[in-house]
């Protein structure tokens, strides 16, 4: 047995088991930021906060809040994941723009694992973005399982590291949320 | 950005807007709200604005781009906008 | 991009009032202060106020900064942090605690705290006179920073570097500024009295900015703590005072934006009027507000801006071990 597949073993043992924690609890943010920026995951994760004050992301914040009137309710699952569910049923997930769009597909595709692998609830996604009038049904096939459990090893694995994952320039620097911290 | 807001509502509510307004901006006339805000500050605000709103109301919300700077001559009685003294 | 620090002056009450800041002065003027777009406040007069204002600017994370009556600084109102991070604190006490990680950025603070008063004489040297010798001997100290073995050497190689420093501002100064010796506590002269005032603004700029980030202001890495400011502030305003202060208070004097008479002599000392300290906060507030290209973020950023970089660099380096730059002025 690899050591990927140990650590992914572990991990589903963990959150099944209601009275474990695992080693590192996945968060829906985590699976973006893996797939945005490993520096940036890594900093998140060893609290490396900053000023949220002065960024962008509060724009983020108040397009999800406001942008539909659809009705859907929010349901928090465990301090890993937060969801919005239509309902038609969907799992909803809603982004301000699409240029970054895997890590959006990824973080509902993890949500809709986490349903179907812990608590055994079968679901579809919808990916949203207002601002562009647009949306995008997701599906958790085989695929998007594999490539799901690859992230999750990932994550596992930069977060678990003793430095962060070395400074690369990449084109959105210039607006992540850590830009002050990842470069000064 | 620097914002200017101004509003024309029925007179009962003005106080909503007002308090809505003067916790952001500096309350520079009877219905004029001046200052420099985040992105992030003015989506909020709009977003108020938009759960406040009522078919009478009329309010506009200015802004200028990312420049931190907007020329102004006063007049009269008046304190310069965006001052850090009181 | 930080927001603005509100100056209140007047003497008066502050209190909270639909959902916002209000002040009535003495003089019966109301106003209100947007306290979701004010970075700090300050208080210069004299202010009563009650806990609902200190709970209202506590929600909204605003230091609040006093002076006193006189010029002097008095004391802060830090709000407590929203992201509390125990994780970093322990951070900064191991990082404290361990005499070479210690060392290691207390060597750092001082050779940018160096670096940033040779700059300034380098500035001046042919400008106003020359300082050639008090650049090389900078240069000298700077050069020793590197193989001192433990803070208390460091520290004096650092006095002795602000020794030769301060020498250099009675020429700088147009007359009839003199600065031979810095004194405080209380400061003997208009100069001193300036450079105390200027030195306890850089302070409260640190305080505030270190309250941005999660690390602890009372742990320091060159002062000791235990001393009865937050340690840390001290540490990161001795790299800034050069660039905040210094340069302001030449500016100041030899554009002669404040004279002899926005001065008076006290029992306790050498104070600047009221209108001197407007002039020179405004001479400070235009100075954080003044930007630079910053090497590595790819935009301008402003001094303001520098002073909370700066401290995110620390804090990034007693979590990460990455290595930690104290602004060293590259402009």
């Amino acid at each position: 047995m690899s050591d990927g597949e140990d650590v992914l073993k572990q991990y589903l043992a963990a959150e099944r088991d209601p009275h474990r924690e695992p080693r590192v609890r996945i968060t829906g943010l985590m699976v973006q930021y893996y797939h945005v920026c490993k520096r940036e995951l890594w900093f998140m994760s060893r609290g490396l906060d900053i000023d949220r004050e002065t960024t962008n992301i509060q724009r983020g914040t108040h397009v999800d809040e406001n942008s539909y009137d659809d009705r859907r309710r929010s349901y928090q699952i465990n301090g890993r994941i937060q969801l919005d569910l239509l309902d038609s049923g969907d799992v909803m997930e809603v982004k301000v723009s699409s240029t970054l769009e895997k890590p959006a597909r990824m973080q509902l595709l993890y949500y809709l694992w986490y349903l179907d692998e812990i608590l055994d609830i079968q679901k579809d996604g919808v990916l949203a973005y207002p601002k562009e009038r647009k949306r995008e049904t997701v599906e958790l096939d085989s695929d998007a399982r594999t490539e799901v459990e690859i992230t999750i090893r990932g994550i596992i694995n930069t977060v678990e590291r003793d430095t962060p994952p070395e400074l690369k320039k990449k084109p959105y620097c210039d607006a992540c949320l850590y830009q002050d911290i990842c470069w000064v | 950005m620097i914002v200017i807001v101004v509003y024309d509502v029925p007179a009962d509510r003005t106080r909503i807007y007002r308090k809505l307004l003067r916790r952001r901006l500096e309350h520079l006339q009877q219905s004029v709200f001046y200052g420099e805000l985040t992105d992030g500050q003015v989506t909020g605000l709009k977003n108020e604005i938009q759960e406040k709103l009522q078919p009478d109301d009329s309010v506009i919300v200015f802004e200028s781009g990312s420049s931190a700077v907007v020329d102004y001559t006063t007049f009269g009685d008046t304190d310069d906008p965006g001052s850090r003294f009181t | 991009m930080p927001k603005d620090n509100h100056h209140v002056f007047a003497d008066g009450e502050l209190s909270r009032n639909e959902g916002t800041l209000r002040i009535d002065t003495l003089d019966g003027e109301t106003k209100y202060l947007p306290v979701e777009s004010i970075d700090t406040l300050y208080l210069h007069g004299q202010i009563d106020f009650n806990t609902r204002a200190l709970g209202l600017l506590n929600d909204h994370g605003v230091p609040v900064h006093v002076f006193g009556w006189n010029d002097y600084y008095r004391g802060t109102y830090l709000p407590k942090r929203e992201q509390v991070s125990g994780n970093t604190v322990v951070e900064q006490v191991r990082a404290y605690d361990d005499h070479d990680r210690r060392l290691e950025i207390a060597h750092d603070i001082i050779a940018a705290s160096i670096h940033n008063m040779r700059a300034n004489v380098q500035y001046y040297d042919g400008r106003k006179e020359d300082f050639e010798s008090a650049v090389d001997r900078l240069e000298n100290q700077y050069a020793r920073v590197e193989n001192t073995t433990n803070v208390e050497e460091l520290r004096g190689v650092e006095a002795t570097a602000r020794k030769i420093y301060y020498r250099c501002f009675d020429r700088i100064l147009r007359d009839p500024f003199e600065l031979t010796k810095r004194e405080y506590n209380p400061p003997t002269n208009e100069a001193n009295a300036l450079v105390s005032f200027l030195n306890s603004m850089v302070y409260t700029t640190c305080v505030s900015a270190i309250r941005k980030t999660a690390l602890d202001p009372t742990i320091g890495y060159v002062h000791e703590p235990g001393e009865r400011r937050f340690t840390l502030s001290l540490d990161i305003a001795d790299v800034f005072k050069p660039i905040l202060a210094d340069r302001v208070l030449f500016r100041l004097v030899n554009r002669q934006q404040i004279g002899i008479d926005d001065f008076e002599q006290e029992l306790d000392g050498c104070l600047l009027t009221e209108d001197g300290r407007l002039a020179v906060l405004e001479a400070y507030e235009e100075t954080l507000d003044r930007t630079v290209e910053h090497p590595r973020l790819n935009r301008k950023v402003s001094y303001k801006t520098l002073v909370r970089t700066d401290v995110y660099s620390l804090k990034k380096h007693v979590l990460t071990g990455e290595p930690y730059r104290p602004t060293e002025r590259w402009w």
